[in-house]
């Protein structure tokens, strides 16, 4: 080939600038004629030099462009079937030896380490380009990352297919990496740019392994600091009534327990000191409030007893019982009291879960209380947004079943009281209530007297009070309200939550109960207005009027319900279960056979009997402990 | 006072700047594409090593077969030699 084209001729030697004017010697200047024929001679030829340049650049420009560059390209393509055919061989000589071979095609995943690896190896020289290219940007530095990989990569397969060294280069990649430590510290100048050449993937990689570390942290810290705050906090209803509840509870861990002391204390927080809430959180609020229900500290999917810390963070959907997690405590401090007194009702509220139609949420009253309290409680604990989708969800497909169970019920109801649908503040109720409702309260004001006195016998003492007609009831619900703040209201933390429906049977009853129970405060205020609410505009489900529009809200009203069953619970308080269930059998029927709206309650209640029996609490919080 | 040749010149010079512009893009992009065909080409590079070896092993070891052959036989053929030799 080379004989083939034109020698090049040597480079003339290089001009160097003389020291005297005078010595420069002009090729082809006429020395002789005059100075200024000179100097015009002079700039000719310096033009034509000039000329002479230009033509030799464009001419090399043609030559890349129209020569050279093809003739790679067509290199490169014609390479193409031997790179092929190397292909084969190599991954043949892999196989025969067993062993793996970096190459250049591995950049992609070996690409950063091999490229340490690799300058580590070389001399400075080419620390110092790759230094430098890799400032230019990280493509250019990948490239000379590549070309620089190329050699150790084949210096890697020499040494590797050496039958002694194939422990060597038997794991390139790993080796590499583990070595590539160990180079820097040898050649000190690589840890400066060292940094920078991994920078695009290990960077990456370490990014993505803290932000999964500090996403698991976060999750996690705040589910068990809730829980432990909860223990302390947790107020047993039986043992303590004391608002504070502070007192030590501690004695009796079962899990049912403490989830029961959690739905508890989540009422109770209702009434007394917000910041016992902000720690202990009621889900409700967050879901009344939006999208945020739950706050990161409670995570309602881990049983009590399970190390949050150790929490898989997957959650079985299917499960209904894991669905609510916050409702599963909020049916429990109803039934927490039956736990203390009688086993036997932890057993029951199974049974009536199961009786629950599948995917239907326990109705639960919501408190006005709480949801005042809910926007704040929202705004303290931000709910992770995981726990906040699942929370969306569940809503979303309880508003659906909701709606087939309540929204015939309720327009009916609506419709027979005329009524509009009752704002989230039941006080405003309470004035209007009496009159209307009088009537149609004295029915289920009846029922509940009949409920309580089976029910209810052993721990209240007097059922009387109930027995009063509907009329008597008003006025004893006003009475009870009052005195409900003061006194009987910690009892209620149960019933706090109870559905309207419930309610409403058991105003009157509720009235005589207070003394009885009268041992906590803090739900009084929910419990007064419920209660107001229910003797004035009974047949509006007090949530469904306020806070149908959310999703959540929804959930949450039934949840509310479900301390609704709990208040049930209370007055079953150590009846035996037949007794109860016998009860709940009366109070239904009795309750069809009433108007409609009561009708409607009362089977809104039913559903949420069955669901606090059903409770959400996943199965493994009551074996858990 | 205007110089013809100085503006010739100049616009020469502009000319040549242009034209150096253009070689040195040609030029970088002569290199990156035979950057890619080396880092392509190492694949084959990789074969030939490894070819490379494998023939040397086979070299060294069929040299030693042979050579192991070739002193066993020499043994013999000394022996057989030996032998001749002994009865001629």
């Amino acid at each position: 080939m080379s004989g083939a084209r034109v020698p090049i001729t040597p480079n003339p030697p290089r001009w160097k600038p003389n020291s005297n004017p005078a010595s420069i010697h002009v090729p082809g200047l006429d020395t002789t004629a005059p100075v200024h024929d000179q100097i015009e001679q002079i700039e000719q030829l310096i033009t034509i030099k000039l000329q002479n340049i230009d033509e030799n650049f464009s001419r090399i420009h043609n030559v890349l462009a129209n020569k050279l560059l093809p003739a790679v390209k067509r290199y490169a393509v014609g390479t193409e079937p031997v790179r092929e055919a190397a292909k084969f061989w190599t991954s043949f000589y892999e196989q025969a030896a067993q062993i793996r071979i970096p190459t250049s095609d591995d950049h992609s995943t070996v690409n950063e380490f091999p490229s340490e690896h690799e300058i580590s190896e070389t001399t400075s020289e080419h620390t110092t380009q790759d230094m430098t290219e890799t400032e230019e940007g990280s493509e250019v530095s990948q490239e000379t990352i590549d070309d620089h990989s190329e050699e150790p990569s084949t210096s890697h397969t020499e040494s590797s297919f050496h039958p002694n060294q194939d422990a060597f280069s038997s794991t390139p990649a790993k080796t590499r990496v583990a070595r590539i430590s160990d180079d820097t510290m040898r050649t000190g100048e690589s840890p400066s740019w060292s940094a920078s050449l991994e920078s695009p993937f290990v960077r990456l990689s370490n990014e993505v392994k803290n932000f999964s570390l500090a996403d698991e942290g976060p999750s996690f810290a705040p589910s068990t600091a809730p829980e432990t705050t909860f223990r302390p906090d947790e107020p047993t209803p039986v043992s303590k009534p004391m608002p504070s509840q502070q007192s030590s509870r501690k004695g009796k861990n079962t899990p049912l327990r403490d989830n029961l002391l959690r739905h508890q204390l989540y009422s109770a927080t209702d009434m007394s000191s917000i910041a016992t809430t902000s720690r202990t959180i009621s889900p409700l609020k967050p879901r009344s409030k939006g999208k945020t229900p739950l706050p990161n500290k409670v995570n309602p999917y881990i049983p009590p007893g399970t190390d949050s810390s150790k929490w898989s963070g997957v959650i079985d959907l299917r499960d209904p019982s894991v669905a609510t997690p916050y409702r599963s405590r909020r049916a429990h401090p109803s039934s927490s009291r039956k736990v203390v007194a009688t086993p036997k009702p932890e057993s029951d509220d199974d049974d009536d879960f199961d009786a629950l139609p599948p995917g239907m949420s326990p109705p639960v009253m919501m408190s006005p209380v709480r949801l005042s309290k809910a926007t704040d409680y929202s705004l303290l604990a931000p709910t992770p947004s995981k726990n906040a989708s699942v929370r969306i969800k569940q809503a979303i497909l309880r508003s659906v079943q909701k709606d087939h169970h309540y929204g015939g019920t309720h327009s009916i109801a609506e419709s027979t009281l005329s009524t509009m649908p009752t704002p989230p503040s039941f006080s405003q109720y309470r004035d209007h209530g009496p009159p209307d409702i009088t009537d149609s309260l004295t029915d289920p004001s009846f029922d509940s007297m009949m409920r309580r006195v089976g029910l209810e016998v052993p721990t209240s003492s007097a059922p009387g009070p109930p027995t009063i007609g509907g009329i008597v009831d008003d006025s004893a619900a006003h009475i009870y309200d009052d005195l409900d703040s003061d006194d009987s209201l910690d009892d209620f933390n149960p019933t706090a939550h109870p559905s309207a429906a419930f309610l409403m049977a058991t105003q009157g009853v509720q009235a005589s109960d207070e003394d009885s129970f009268g041992s906590s405060n803090q739900s009084s205020d929910s419990l007064n207005d419920e209660e107001a609410h229910l003797e004035g505009a009974v047949p509006v489900h007090p949530f469904a009027g306020g806070i149908e529009d959310t999703g959540d809200d929804d959930s949450d009203s039934f949840d509310e319900y479900q301390p609704g069953d709990g208040a049930r619970t209370e007055t079953l308080f150590g009846v035996a279960p037949g007794e109860r269930l016998a009860a709940e059998q009366r109070r239904g029927q009795q309750l069809r056979m009433l108007g409609q709206e009561m009708l409607d309650d009362m089977t809104a209640t039913g559903a949420y009997v069955g669901g606090v029996e059903e409770s959400p609490t996943p199965a493994n919080w009551g074996g858990s402990k | 006072m205007e110089n013809p040749h100085a503006e010739r010149q100049a616009v020469l010079l502009e000319r040549i700047v242009k034209n150096t512009s253009k070689c040195t893009e040609m030029i970088l992009e002569l290199n990156h594409c035979l950057e890619e065909i080396l880092r392509a080409n190492s694949g084959v590079k990789t074969a030939a090593d490894l070819a490379t070896k494998y023939r040397k092993n086979v070299q060294y070891n069929l040299e030693a077969t042979v050579g192991a052959v070739a002193a066993s036989e020499g043994v013999r053929l000394e022996g057989q030699e030996d032998g001749s030799g002994a009865q001629r």
